[in-house]
């Protein structure tokens, strides 16, 4: 592969432009559940709760 | 002559100049992609498309080699063990298509926003979520990296080498490229040592297995003990852990962000995938084959550790086939340390909105290196110590993938719906289907083998 500074200008504008490496990402706005999303979370985190005490109560048990 | 040369120069010096202000690490990616360009433009020969598909592959092969890891070897073996080259084979190829499904729709994620899993759920989803996603990623990568240091330390042993040499240079090796390599020079090297994986396919050659047996197990289905056994139930669920895991969702998208793939790139990052599952797929049959040859029907098989697996066949095929299962263990366990903490450095990068790139200079952005490295060397350090506990280790592997494993799909799931940020490459409504199809069988699964793991008198 050849180096940077092989290229000429214009393939490295060219690829700049079109690629859009020159450019800022657009910014990423928070997004606030709602409908089945909010449904969803909930969801997770009381399957996240239930999982965490029963790995508490199979390691307070001393199942291995 | 001399007037050509000074021209030279000085276009070179006016170019440097020009692009000078161009951060080093965009530097390396736009020559990446100039180099893909280039590729690109040029006369469609078979040369040029093999060139410009081995420019293109990457993050695909490294995410289904780095998933056939010491501990899915482990699990191959044990598979084949118990049920011998039965229903697993085609099973795993089910499997492969189930990865392909989950891990494609990484790639679209990451061409399309240019951003990370991690980074995408920090700021979509909120702190919660992100703090939740990223402290589960790097306690599952610390543990997983425990059992790759093990399974390094076992196939050292097999060649007289002690762990206290093997285990520091497989951390030192990895943190080595990480840091001093840019992601060209990673991706390339790690694509080596992941090819390596396919050191199990003359095993299992080796092994000389009854071929049309092999052929008749994607005929029949049948399963001693049948289908509902909890034996049959906790090794599928065992399988499909070590064919979808959190880390992949992760490190795939965040290395398709780092090699600079563009929409444009998603077909090739498809084909990259394809080819990736197919060798996973093959190397998973293999060492299936090789327990079954060597081990099927011996008693406790299934809880057969590495070190039984390894006396087994060096019981019936001998020294070679050994050495060479020996070295694949050893593979198995370094593509896997090296993507997992690479995949820790990134989740680390995204979530503080460090600079992100293995192509930063790692004197400007020890922030995103040193958190990976120390991770590995925790790990590396663990195994060494005396009596570590293996069983306890998986153990824990396993829980922390389970407690993760539906967050991650869900939110896989969620932002490949997101038209805001995914446009037109947002999911069909037939790939919602199949996505959510799978989704919920694999949750279903993965819960079930923690349940299994935790209550193992319940199932």
């Amino acid at each position: 592969m050849r180096d940077f500074d092989a290229y000429d200008d214009t393939a490295i504008e060219r690829l700049l432009h079109e690629e859009g490496w020159d450019r800022p990402l657009p910014p990423i706005a928070r997004q606030k559940p709602a409908g089945w999303y909010r449904v969803a979370f909930w969801g997770l985190q009381v399957y996240i709760a239930v999982m965490l005490v029963a790995v508490a109560v199979s390691f307070i048990r001393g199942v291995h | 002559m001399a007037v050509q040369t000074q021209d030279k120069v000085a276009a070179l010096s006016g170019r440097e100049s020009k692009f000078a202000d161009l951060p080093a690490s965009l530097r390396e990616r736009l020559r990446d992609r100039l180099h893909v360009a280039e590729l690109r433009r040029r006369p469609r020969t078979l040369s040029t498309r093999l060139l410009l598909t081995l420019a293109l592959v990457g993050p695909g092969i490294l995410v289904m080699l780095g998933d056939n890891d010491a501990g899915g070897v482990i699990t191959y073996a044990q598979t084949g063990a118990t049920y011998g080259i039965g229903v697993f084979l085609p099973l795993t190829l089910l499997l492969g298509v189930m990865a392909y499904v989950v891990q494609e729709m990484t790639i679209r994620l990451g061409a399309v926003t240019r951003r990370g899993h991690g980074e995408l759920i920090w700021k979509r989803y909120g702190t919660f979520w992100g703090a939740f996603s990223l402290i589960d990623l790097v306690a599952a990568n610390v543990l997983t990296l425990m059992t790759e240091f093990i399974g390094i330390r076992v196939a050292g042993a097999v060649f007289g080498l002690s762990p206290f040499f093997t285990v520091p240079a497989a951390v030192a090796f990895v943190a080595f490229i990480l840091v001093f390599l840019r992601y060209w020079t990673w991706e390339r090297i790690a694509l080596f040592i992941a090819v390596l994986n396919m050191v199990f396919l003359p095993i299992a050659f080796l092994s000389h297995p009854e071929w049309a047996a092999v052929g008749r197990a994607f005929g029949t289905w049948h399963v001693s003990g049948g289908m509902l056994s909890a034996s049959f139930l906790v090794l599928v669920s065992a399988n499909i852990g070590t064919t979808i895991a959190p880390w992949q969702l992760f490190f795939q998208q965040s290395s398709v962000v780092d090699k600079g793939l563009l929409p444009q790139d998603i077909p090739a990052g498809r084909r990259d995938l394809a080819l990736g599952v197919t060798a996973m797929v093959l190397v998973a049959w293999a060492i299936i084959i090789i327990a079954g040859q060597t081990m099927h029907g011996l008693p406790g098989a299934q809880n057969f550790q590495i070190e039984q697996i390894l006396a087994s066949i060096h019981a019936s095929v001998g020294d070679t086939a050994t050495t060479f299962f020996a070295l694949g263990l050893m593979e198995a366990g370094l593509i896997a340390a090296i993507v997992i903490t690479t995949s820790t450095c990134w989740a680390i990068g995204e979530a503080f909105d460090l600079p992100r790139s293995l192509n930063e200079d790692p004197r400007k952005a020890l922030g995103f290196y040193l958190p990976g490295i120390l991770g590995t060397v925790l790990a590396g350090v663990v195994v060494l110590l005396p009596g570590v506990p293996l069983g306890f280790l998986n153990l824990l592997v396993q829980v922390v993938a389970t407690i993760f494993m539906p967050a991650a799909m869900l939110f896989l799931l969620m932002l490949l719906n997101d038209r805001e940020l995914m446009g037109e490459h947002v999911n069909s409504a037939g790939r919602n289907a199949l996505a959510l199809g799978i989704m919920a069988f694999l949750i279903l699964c993965n819960a079930m083998f923690g349940v299994a793991t935790l209550f193992p008198h319940l199932l």
